[in-house]
């Protein structure tokens, strides 16, 4: 009782001076204070499993302090933990020196652009190899295995193509766009096994896509091949996609205790969304095609057996992911979020196909359109929202059994 | 002092454990006020994305409708319809509040809400873009964003939503000023860059002000963001930013030819003193204790602030400005934010050819100088543990 009263005072003592806003969910009393994280109120949920191990931060402190449950030296020391000396200046000292040197090497760049037309072949030649080794050496000085070593195996992988930007401009190569980031894939491909850095392999992973999406351009050429190019190259971001997760699936098993680099899951969030966004895009086209074959509407390149043999694969296979990421239970949340995302939108184009088939669509096609495409996203709201409340319980309940 | 609590270091459990004991009557109070403060839980980003997805393509499908029935010719009708849309969907809303999060009823009506909110925002832009007189569209579509952020602000508790609305009208505002400025004056729409400028101490006090209720967050971070844009446009088009003391030579010939006006140079310094001012007062907040110029961390980088600033530069000022502020803060995402804005200001300092490239190379290699200064200095006074510096206690540096 006492405690309550209190919690009442301080309740009234923070409302006062911090602008608490109060709002009543199902009758209890949700109290918002200030200075809760961008990130937190951004992504919403928190994974800690308890309120010991949430992250403390500036906004915490001051509301004990503002409620009085804290007098100056017990704020002091609240602070050194949030804030402590030696991480500070660590700190500090890092983002000083990264400082210093982005200024300045910015500042070379920008004179070294302005007079690029005075420099000869030899010196614009010269700065890039002196740049790429300077990166290498440093690299190898301070250890692959250390951030800033990461960071200038990062610096010369990119400076693998700039040397190559500059030896094709110099001595006129002219080389196809395939050619170019092809060689720039291979010669970096060792700094990228080498450095073990996550971001640089999501890099190496876009540039491999720069290059896949150059090939195939001979088809562009012809307007009787041109329909297959864009079939052809997203065949080959789909393969892409599907190896290296195979690869880094089967690299974490195998060495699980040298692999904690790979481990976050953002990049595999990232490889899963293109898997999931061609695959739709592929799907919808085929269906497309089917459809018109079904309605005897007259195609371009005519009707292909196994592009309705890929339709079913395709369908199969997103089905297949959908299911098996289901089973992960509630750390792949955000994964089925993205599946469902997918599956709803395949649908709704497909409908959209039946629905309006080859002509522009009435107002009532348009409204029948929407109210389908409404009730899919309230199912799949529903379906995830019903997935996470029964694996949350279902996760909670196992860890009390065994307490 | 306390007992020592198993905790990670930053989390509440370390906090609780550096200020109490686990028996002390006071720890299950700052525990109580804690969770409190972590059961606000809103609805989860991969739920928020999938209704936002959903909105936004049903709502398409219906703005696709009333378009192909000629409904959106009509502006009157469009804005009557969109606020009577607006309001159904705030009282929906409204009424998700008092539902269970897996059911089915509070999937419908939060999915219906999104839909509203989108489509009555929507059809409010479109039905005012055709209400003004032609010359007068960017005015009345400030004015249309104007009212849907005030009528939704404060009764649509959505983070996101209130920091995208506070985005466009201030975008939507700095459009339409430019527009009748140029018409009214006819002078450069540089000023404009002025008053967004301002809103830079504004912002960044809203934003770390205790007294400041938490919902303002949005608003001041698009406001931030805002002026983060139109300084790098500035610095792009017509190098406002980067010409000031070092270009001096030239103003008097410019000025006296007519080649730039004055108003230029005023504008130019407006935006500096901006944002070194309230780099400098983050710096001073931050330190939390009065005399904050007596201590030698604070002088150095008060110093340091002021050096980098009179360079001109004002977007990378902008950008370190935001990563302080996220470090004192303690808010990740904001330091994120200002650290890749930073490459790209630079990068837009280096390519900005109205300033010259010679000259900003000169000036970003004189700030880099500036930083090294001030990182020895320092390395002298603060780095090193000498009793001298143990006066008291800072927000950013902890015990000094």
């Amino acid at each position: 009782m006492r405690q309550c009263a209190v919690l009442e005072t301080l309740q009234t003592t923070t409302d006062r001076t911090a602008n608490i806003n109060h709002s009543h969910v199902r009758g209890q009393s949700n109290v918002r204070l200030f200075g809760m994280s961008t990130f937190r109120n951004i992504v919403g949920d928190s994974e800690a499993d308890s309120v010991l191990d949430e992250s403390g931060d500036r906004g915490l402190v001051e509301a004990w302090s503002v409620g009085g449950l804290l007098d100056k030296d017990d704020r002091r020391r609240a602070f050194q933990v949030l804030y402590p000396r030696r991480t500070t200046d660590r700190l500090l000292r890092k983002a000083w020196t990264v400082l210093t040197a982005l200024f300045f090497l910015s500042g070379v760049s920008a004179i070294v652009a302005a007079n690029w037309s005075e420099l000869n072949t030899f010196f614009r030649l010269g700065i890039m190899n002196l740049l790429y080794l300077g990166c290498i050496s440093i690299a190898v000085y301070k250890g692959v295995e250390t951030t800033t070593g990461k960071i200038f195996v990062s610096g010369s992988a990119f400076l693998v193509g700039m040397l190559l930007v500059i030896l094709t401009q110099e001595f006129q190569f002219n080389i196809e766009g395939q050619w170019f980031y092809g060689v720039w894939c291979l010669l970096s491909l060792p700094l990228v096994v080498v450095a073990r850095c996550l971001p640089l392999w999501v890099g190496w992973c876009i540039l491999l896509r720069l290059l896949l999406a150059s090939m195939f351009i001979h088809l562009d050429d012809d307007w009787q091949t041109r329909g297959y190019t864009l079939e052809y190259r997203t065949w080959l971001f789909v393969a892409a996609a599907a190896l290296t997760l195979l690869i880094r699936n089967q690299y974490l098993k195998l060495w699980a205790d040298k692999a904690d680099w790979l481990r976050p899951s953002w990049a595999k969030f990232i490889l899963y969304a293109e898997l999931h966004a061609l695959s739709v895009g592929m799907l919808v086209t085929y269906f497309n095609e089917c459809w018109q074959a079904i309605c005897g509407r007259s195609l371009g390149q005519g009707f292909h057996v196994y592009r309705a043999f890929l339709l079913v694969v395709l369908a199969l296979g997103i089905l297949g992911v959908h299911r098996r990421i289901r089973k992960q239970g509630i750390k792949a949340v955000w994964f089925l979020s993205l599946s469902v995302l997918a599956i709803i939108m395949a649908l709704v184009f497909i409908w959209c196909i039946v629905l309006f088939g080859h002509t522009m669509p009435s107002a009532s096609d348009l409204l029948l359109a929407a109210i389908i495409a409404f009730g899919l996203f309230v199912a799949g709201v529903r379906y995830v929202s019903i997935f996470k409340e029964t694996n949350s319980v279902g996760s909670l309940a196992e860890g009390q059994s065994n307490v | 002092m306390s007992e020592s609590i198993s905790a990670p270091q930053g989390s509440i459990g370390s906090l609780l454990a550096s200020v109490t004991q686990r028996e002390d009557a006071e720890y299950e109070k700052l525990l109580e006020v804690a969770t409190r403060r972590i059961a606000v839980k809103t609805c989860p980003l991969y739920l928020r994305v999938l209704i936002g997805v959903g909105a936004t393509v049903v709502g398409a499908l219906l703005i696709g409708m009333w378009s192909r029935n000629g409904m959106l010719s009509h502006p009157f009708p469009v804005l009557i319809l969109g606020s009577i849309i607006l309001a159904a969907a705030l009282y929906l809303y409204r009424k998700t509040q008092d539902l269970e999060q897996s059911g089915l009823s509070y999937a419908i009506t939060q999915q219906l809400s999104f839909v509203g909110v989108f489509k009555g925002k929507l059809l409010l832009v479109i039905g005012a873009n055709g209400v003004l007189p032609y010359h007068y569209e960017e005015l009345a579509v400030f004015l249309a964003t104007l009212a849907f952020t005030l009528a939704t602000y404060w009764l649509w508790d959505v983070y996101v939503d209130r920091f995208v609305s506070s985005f466009a009208t201030i975008v939507t505002g700095i459009i339409a000023c430019e527009e009748l400025m140029r018409d009214a004056y006819g002078v450069g729409t540089y000023w404009v860059a002025a008053f967004v400028h301002l809103l830079l101490p504004l912002a960044v006090w809203a934003f770390l002000s205790p007294r400041v209720n938490q919902k303002y967050h949005p608003m001041a971070i698009a406001a931030v963001c805002n002026v983060g844009w139109v300084s790098i446009l500035g610095m792009f088009s017509n190098a406002i930013g980067p010409t000031n003391w070092l270009t001096c030579f030239r103003w008097a010939a410019d000025i006296t030819t007519g080649f730039v006006p004055v108003g230029f140079y005023v504008v130019s310094l407006i935006c500096m003193f901006c944002s070194i001012g309230s780099l400098i007062w983050v710096i001073l907040w931050g330190y939390g204790r009065e005399n904050p110029l007596k201590n030698n961390y604070v002088r150095v980088a008060v110093v340091v602030s002021l050096a980098l600033g009179m360079t001109g530069i004002t977007s990378c000022v902008i950008a370190i400005l935001v990563i302080v502020i996220g470090y004192v803060a303690h808010d990740r995402l904001i330091s994120i934010v200002g650290m890749m804005y930073l490459p790209i200001s630079l990068f837009i300092a280096t390519h900005s050819l109205s300033a010259g490239l010679m000259l900003n190379g000169f000036v970003l290699i004189g700030m880099s100088g500036v930083m090294l200064a001030g990182y020895f200095a320092l390395k002298r006074w603060c780095f090193a543990d000498d009793a001298e510096n143990a006066v008291g206690q800072t927000r950013i540096g902890g015990e000094v």
